[in-house]
């Protein structure tokens, strides 16, 4: 008892500093929840008064969508106000890129001239890379903005929904890779800035999210080993999502066959319920022995429950947001 | 005969299109292993198979760019395969590393793509070259004409048709007139040549070459002089490829799950597919929560009718008093009960949503969910039952 006591305390513990950090990045397997983890944790943010912006890479925007944000065509790059401390934000490494030539192009009819020329598009193409690695000098960007008035800095905290883990990881490694391959010039410069920003512990976190299943649990163990190993970036916790829990094993369930007095017309429903709950039963069962393998990496661990929607909306991803809330700060 | 049977037993080659983590590598080793089993000499193309898979599929040794399963493999599942079943794994990075050796004759100019870092991005860090790489596969395994079918497990991408784009997007790179010129003998000298010719496209480089680092340019004009040959027949493969993709000989497969996407991105997703004269023969929906077989049998399974009220599950819960179950316990009976009816009549509403997304109906068929997933050849074939 006292070890699982201290262990828990720990888990606490870094909970609680994990969350003051600025930087939270949400990677995962394609279709862990990842989107919808990054949702609720960027509102469990904004709820304790942060300025948050949340950041996406896809032109059509789920998380603004979960949240009930109307789609908009021409906003790509842009935050949107959301509520009074949370902005959301979606982008594509070719928006990233165009917004990053204009900065650096500011006269505006000879940028559409690159922007439109085919040497342009080829050099895209060519170097796909470009267009990861603009995706995060925009984080970066995002992350030193100021506000105009009191220069203090513009965001509190920026949640960055990265795409699935495979894509999440080269997005990751763009930076280095760049300020590697890159010999002179502002790219390689900004670059190196960026990795370092990404890899200080004080100030991002690798946040894994993950589903108590085969697959899911085993890339998780590559993502874990290789933002450690290779990556060299600061990992933060980990989301076990969709976690099911039942009051009753299998055992129980099965003694409770013969314990009804149900009569003929209850007899079939109550046999259906009894089946339907073993199979959640089973499950969760199911579900431990993947628990279990994910305690071993030894991270930070929230745990968010099942929940079941016709369609997922805002306020599921409130819910998961209060449990986010309450495991960060008790 | 199923829909499913008829696809497989009458086209060469099906492609599972899906997004990250529906399952596409999954079902492509179970279809693959169907193939076999019926006779057809089977190869299956995926990327990076997970661990646990790849064990399941025999693909112990990852050095080993394909492995044929040996008899025995399936004896011990109690498998009686009439064909063979060979599993081609793409490393994008050796598959490069073939095609360099391949074409260029000399050690010396091996050496300099090797070291060229522009090669190696592409190679290795770049997005989207392990699509070239598996495309290019697919035309050499079309060409040896060694296999009745071949399953393609697209890589993993954002969204799931981006793999398809692919061909369309290598042939704009290749026959840009840019890079026609970088092709071209007389620019063989490199990137200034070429920026030398073109006065106002001199401005704009140089500001571009101060933002970037043009060396890396530099870098592609010389990948691209010394790779020419390469470059121009892996561009007419593609165009092979792309030909045969969208003929009579391929069929497309769409894996799906009903994890509340909403209809507005399905159907930007169909906008896609169509927009690439893309029509996918058959839908599988994976980790549905409990039934089998087709929409019609799922919905006739809907346990008493779909609406049932909560007062009416209480009372027969009340009948249980006699096994002593506690408050809580008997509360989360009836809300587990009320709450799986729910999902299951969301379920069927997801499934019509889908089906009405097709101009003519298409087969959909349905997997039910299991957190384990297949474990061995002997559960990847169970799921037979579900598809066939």
């Amino acid at each position: 008892m006292p070890t699982g006591f201290s262990q828990k305390q720990t888990n606490l513990n870094s909970l609680h500093s994990l969350a003051q950090k600025r930087l939270h990045f949400f990677i995962g397997k394609g279709g862990v929840g990842k989107t919808t983890v990054a949702a609720a944790f960027a509102l469990a943010s904004a709820a304790r008064g942060k300025k948050t912006l949340l950041i996406e890479f896809d032109e059509h925007a789920p998380a603004a969508r979960l949240l009930g944000l109307p789609s908009q065509s021409r906003s790509l790059g842009k935050p949107r106000p959301f509520s009074s401390t949370l902005s959301v934000m979606a982008t594509t490494g070719q928006a990233a890129l165009e917004e990053y030539l204009s900065r650096i192009l500011p006269f505006a009819p000879l940028r559409t001239l690159m922007l439109q020329s085919q040497l342009y598009q080829y050099f895209v193409l060519a170097a796909p890379g470009l267009k990861e690695l603009m995706a995060m000098g925009k984080v970066w960007y995002e992350a030193r903005q100021q506000d105009r008035r009191t220069t203090f800095p513009r965001w509190d905290a920026l949640i960055i929904d990265m795409p699935a883990s495979g894509h999440s990881l080269q997005y990751l490694r763009m930076p280095q890779a760049a300020s590697d391959t890159f010999d002179t010039g502002e790219v390689r410069r900004k670059a190196a800035q960026v990795v370092q920003l990404f890899r200080d512990p004080e100030q991002s976190a690798m946040h894994i999210v993950s589903l108590p299943e085969e697959l899911p649990v085993e890339e998780t163990v590559e993502i874990v080993e290789q933002i450690e190993n290779e990556l060299h970036f600061p990992l933060g916790a980990l989301f076990i999502n969709q976690r099911r829990t039942t009051p009753c094993d299998c055992a129980t369930l099965d003694r409770l066959y013969t314990a009804s007095d149900a009569t003929s017309a209850d007899r079939s429903l109550v046999d259906h319920m009894l089946s339907v709950a073993k199979y959640e039963a089973r499950l969760t069962q199911a579900q431990t022995a993947y628990v279990n393998q994910l305690n071993l990496l030894a991270l930070p661990t929230i745990a968010l429950p099942y929940c079941f929607a016709e369609s997922l909306g805002l306020l599921e991803v409130q819910a998961l947001s209060d449990s986010i809330q309450s495991a960060l700060h008790p | 005969m199923t829909d499913l049977t008829n696809l497989l037993t009458t086209r060469r080659i099906i492609v599972c299109l899906g997004s990250g983590g529906v399952g596409k590598t999954t079902l492509s080793a179970s279809l693959g292993l169907w193939g076999a089993l019926n006779g057809r000499r089977t190869a299956i193309v995926t990327i990076d198979p997970a661990q646990r898979l790849a064990d399941c599929l025999g693909l112990h040794d990852f050095s080993a760019p394909s492995v044929t399963l040996s008899h025995d493999a399936f004896l011990s599942q109690n498998l009686n395969p009439s064909a063979s079943l060979t599993i081609f794994r793409v490393n994008q990075q050796h598959a490069w590393d073939a095609l360099v050796d391949q074409y260029v004759p000399t050690p010396e100019g091996r050496f300099r793509i090797r070291t060229n870092r522009f090669y190696q991005g592409l190679s290795q860090t770049f997005a989207g070259s392990h699509d070239y790489i598996a495309l290019d596969q697919l035309a050499q395994l079309i060409a040896t004409n060694t296999y009745d079918l071949i399953v393609v497990d697209t890589p993993p991408a954002k969204h799931a048709v981006d793999f398809l784009r692919t061909p369309h997007q290598l042939q704009r790179l290749l026959q840009h007139s840019f890079s026609q010129r970088f092709l071209h003998p007389a620019v063989k000298r490199g990137w200034e040549t070429f920026s030398s010719a073109n006065q106002l496209g001199t401005a704009l480089l140089a500001r571009l070459e101060h933002a970037t680092g043009l060396s890396t340019l530099g870098d592609i004009a010389a990948f691209f002089s010394i790779t020419a040959h390469m470059i121009e027949d892996l561009s007419i493969r593609l165009t092979q490829v792309s030909g045969i993709l969208t003929s009579e000989e391929t069929a497309f497969l769409l894996v799906a799950t009903l994890n509340t996407a909403p209809i507005a991105e399905t159907q930007g997703f169909f906008a896609d597919l169509n927009a690439l004269g893309v029509v996918p023969q058959a839908v599988v929906v994976n980790r549905v929560t409990s039934t089998r077989g087709t929409i019609t049998e799922s919905a006739r399974a809907t346990p008493i009718g779909g609406a049932l009220c909560r007062s009416r599950v209480e009372r027969s819960c009340k009948t249980l008093r006699g096994a002593r179950l506690n408050k809580q316990q008997l509360k989360w009976l009836v809300e587990n009960f009320v709450g799986y009816q729910k999902r299951i009549c969301a379920e069927i509403q997801h499934l019509e949503a889908l089906q009405a997304q097709f101009h003519s109906p298409i087969p959909l068929l349905t997997i039910p969910f299991c957190p384990s997933g297949p474990m061995d050849l002997g559960s990847l074939a169970r799921l037979h039952q579900y598809l066939f």
